[in-house]
Formats: C-alpha cells, structure tokens, sequence
C-alpha cells in the first residue's frame, strides 16, 4: 500500500504492508534509527514518537494509521531549541547509561515540558511513566527534567546562550 | 511481512461501504481503531490481519462524549486520555474518567480508544467494571441498519462479542450519576502504569440513613466476563457494617466470581484483594 507520510517536516511516500508497524517503516523504509523497537507490544516506550502532538508507541501504530499525520521522531526534535536544553540536562544529570530508553525518554519529557511546564515530581514520573529504564532507576532522569524544566523558564532561550 | 489489503475510510459511511463490500466479497478484514491491543497480539502472530485491515482512526466523527435525553453519549473512537480529562465524565461519571486514568501509559492513552476496550472484551479490561455499573448499552452500526445491546448481553466470553462482521460500534450511552450517588472504581496491579490488573471493581449506590440501595458492583479480572456481584449487592444493601463485615463480604464475592491463578496473580490473592478494594470504597463512602 502506498502511504504519505509526514516525518520531522519531510513527505515522503513509502510503499510497504498497511499492517507493518510504524516504528518498522521509520527505522527500515526511512533510514530513521533513533527509535528502538524494544518490546513490540507497548511496554517500553523506547519507540515513543509525537504523532499529532501526542506521544504514541510507534510499535502499536500499523503504517496506514500515519498517512499524513505530522510524526516527529527523534532525529526531527533537534531542530526545536527545547530539545538541546533537555539534551544537556540529561548529560549534566548523568541521566543516561546504556542509552537504550533514551531516544523515548527525551521524547516523552520534551511532550511533557510543552503540556505542563512546571511539572512537580509526581507529574514527571506520571509523564514518564509509559517509559522504562533498566539502568539508572529512574531517579537522575526525574532530575534532568526537573532541571529542564527550570532551565526552559530562565532565560536560556532568549539569550541564545543554549 | 505479508503485503494485505489496506482501508483507510475517512468517515463513517465510507468505513461501514468498505465492511458491506468486503462481506459480499467474502474477504475477512480486521478493523483496527487505536491498535494498542491489536498490534500487541500481531506482533506475535505474523498472520493475524488476514486478508485485510482497515483502520478507523481517522473517522473524527466518532470521537465526543455529549450529554443528550439524560444520558452521557460516548463516540466509540474517543481516546482513554479524551475520556481521563472529559469535564462532563468527571462530573457525572468520574468512575470512568478514573478507569480510563490507569490503562497502560500515556501513550497508551493517547491512542486507546473505548471502543477498542470493549471490543477486545479482555475480562481484565480496566474501563469495562465501570461500564457496566453505568448501564452501558452499545451502538452497532452497518450499512443497512443499527441496533443496540446492553454490554453484559455484548461481551459473551474472553475475547468473544457478539458483533457481526459487517457491524462497527461506534457509540457508547451510559447513565450520568445522580447527585449523592456514591460511586468509585480500584483496581490492584503490580504497578502503577503499564501494568495488567490482577482484580477491579467498579460499585455505585445510594447511601441513606446508614444503608446502602440501588447497589451495584461489577467485578473486573476475577471471571470469564466482567462478573455482575449479585449477592455482594444484595449483602451491602442488607448489611449494617458491623462486626464480621470483612468476613461476609468475602463470602458473598465467593458466589459472585471465579477467580484463577494465572502468570500475574493466585486465586487465593485475587479473592483476598478483591474483598479489600470493594471495602476500602465503602468505608470512603461512610466516612
């Protein structure tokens, strides 16, 4: 079938099963790698994209459910000066180990920071929670959002200074 | 991976002319809505889909939830997020608003839809309890007619509804909670998020003059089906919560449902959890 998809501000038109999962279609059809097909089943978010504006697991979505929906992968987060802030705090916070979760975990915390700005504890692990990690638990993760999330509010964006 | 025929309809008519034709043609289509169960269970069977799959997620239409006769009108498609944070849900029947505030993740949430919730009719899916303690009667549509089934008459067995294969359900009509009805959901789970329920009850009631009428309780993960608690209905009208409460509560849940052991829970903890959830919501409601 052939499908239009939308990703990180490009169109491009793949032809592949309509059933092929998306996160499939974005790492092989696309040359996409960023996501990592983890589970296949939902469980571990490290294939979570923005679709529409929502954070969904680009494993339960089959290919023909994308056609021209407007999906940011992670390589796409780059280009929005957000995603360099959250970048930084994860590395200063030491928030990454192996690296796996990571490309899911910066996108789920880059769809949190847009909803909620100032989210407390409780709101980022609720956030996050659709992510799993198996290195660090969890805590310097919250730390580097928490620490995001004050950073955004500062004046870092104005100044130019990220 | 097998190339199959795919649909993408982008309205209601479109979606059920694609069922009719696939019908007379004799081709088996699997509709997809959010996918958050479908696509779980494909990735372990390479055949699942068939022939062909026919995706519903662009019909917006389909996702509201209205007030309407005295009755909240829930479109099929609207998402478990949609429903957590619907100002008319959290008003009037905030126990499905609750329900649907646990299932899986956010990302889950974003895409799961309350039609997909019913129609995978798991005894374990977390918005069913509460569905039925509301009165749900479902909406099935096809290309030449509609009818209506209460959802205890809908789900048959796991897994198993009554739907035909050239019907879509695409509305969901629920009772808006009275004012002074005591009505909650819990559920006991291994963890917060992403995680499969082990037992859930939904229950509704009036409370007056220290008795509990008009009871109702719908038990979730303990059963086939989601289980009806007749006689733990009958029990808490009765009851005058003194001592010995926890210990007839328990037997009357025993006659309401059939809990196993599987890979998340025992039968024994099921039982066990069960009579702890139903009483922590009634000593809520008495405080």
């Amino acid at each position: 079938m052939k499908i239009n998809l939308n990703v990180n501000g490009s169109v491009k038109c793949v032809d592949v099963p309509p059933q092929k999962p998306l996160c499939d279609v974005i790492r092989e059809d696309l040359g996409l790698t960023g996501l990592k097909p983890g589970c296949r089943e939902g469980e571990c978010g490290a294939c979570t994209i923005i679709m529409d504006g929502k954070t969904v697991n680009s494993c339960l979505v089959p290919a023909l459910a994308a056609e021209n929906k407007e999906i940011i992968t992670i390589e796409g987060l780059d280009s929005f000066p957000e995603s360099k802030i959250i970048r930084r705090k994860f590395m200063e916070a030491g928030a990454v180990q192996c690296g796996y979760c990571i490309p899911g975990m910066v996108m789920s915390s880059y769809a949190l920071l847009k909803e909620n700005a100032n989210p407390d504890e409780g709101e980022i692990r609720e956030g996050l929670s659709g992510n799993l990690c198996r290195c660090t638990g969890y805590k310097k993760i919250i730390q580097a959002v928490r620490a995001s999330a004050e950073a955004l509010s500062e004046k870092d964006l104005k100044d130019g200074t990220v | 991976m097998k190339n199959i025929l795919g649909y993408n309809p982008l309205s209601l008519s479109d979606a059920l002319n694609v069922l009719k034709h696939c019908f007379q043609n004799s081709v088996s289509v699997r509709v997809i809505a959010g996918g958050t169960d479908v696509m779980a269970k494909a990735s372990s069977f390479p055949d699942f889909f068939g022939s062909a799959v026919m995706n519903i997620s662009f019909l917006n239409e389909l996702s509201y939830v209205r007030e309407e006769d005295g009755k909240i009108k829930i479109g099929a498609l609207t998402t478990h997020t949609a429903l957590k944070n619907n100002k008319i849900l959290l008003a009037k029947a905030h126990i499905l608003a609750k329900a649907a505030s646990v299932i899986g993740s956010p990302q889950i949430r974003n895409r799961g839809t309350i039609g997909g919730n019913i129609i995978n009719a798991s005894p374990v899916g977390d918005l069913l309890p509460s569905l039925y303690v509301l009165n749900a009667v479902l909406k099935l549509q096809s290309y030449d007619g509609e009818r209506f089934v209460p959802i205890q008459d809908f789900i048959v067995k796991p897994s198993k509804t009554i739907i035909d294969s050239r019907e879509l359900l695409t509305e969901i009509s629920i009772d808006a909670l009275e004012d002074g009805e005591k009505a909650d959901f819990l559920r006991s789970a291994t963890r917060k998020a992403l995680a499969i329920t082990k037992a859930s009850a939904a229950f509704r009631g009036t409370f007056e003059n220290g008795r509990f009428k008009n009871v109702s309780v719908a038990l979730g993960s303990v059963g086939p089906v989601i289980m009806k608690a007749v006689h733990t209905e009958k029990f808490i009208e009765s009851s005058g919560f003194s001592d010995g409460f926890s210990d007839k509560l328990k037997e009357a849940l025993s006659q309401d449902c059939s809990p196993i052991t599987d890979l998340r829970s025992t039968k024994e903890y099921r039982a066990y959890i069960l009579s702890v959830l139903i009483e922590r919501m009634i000593l809520s409601f008495l405080d």
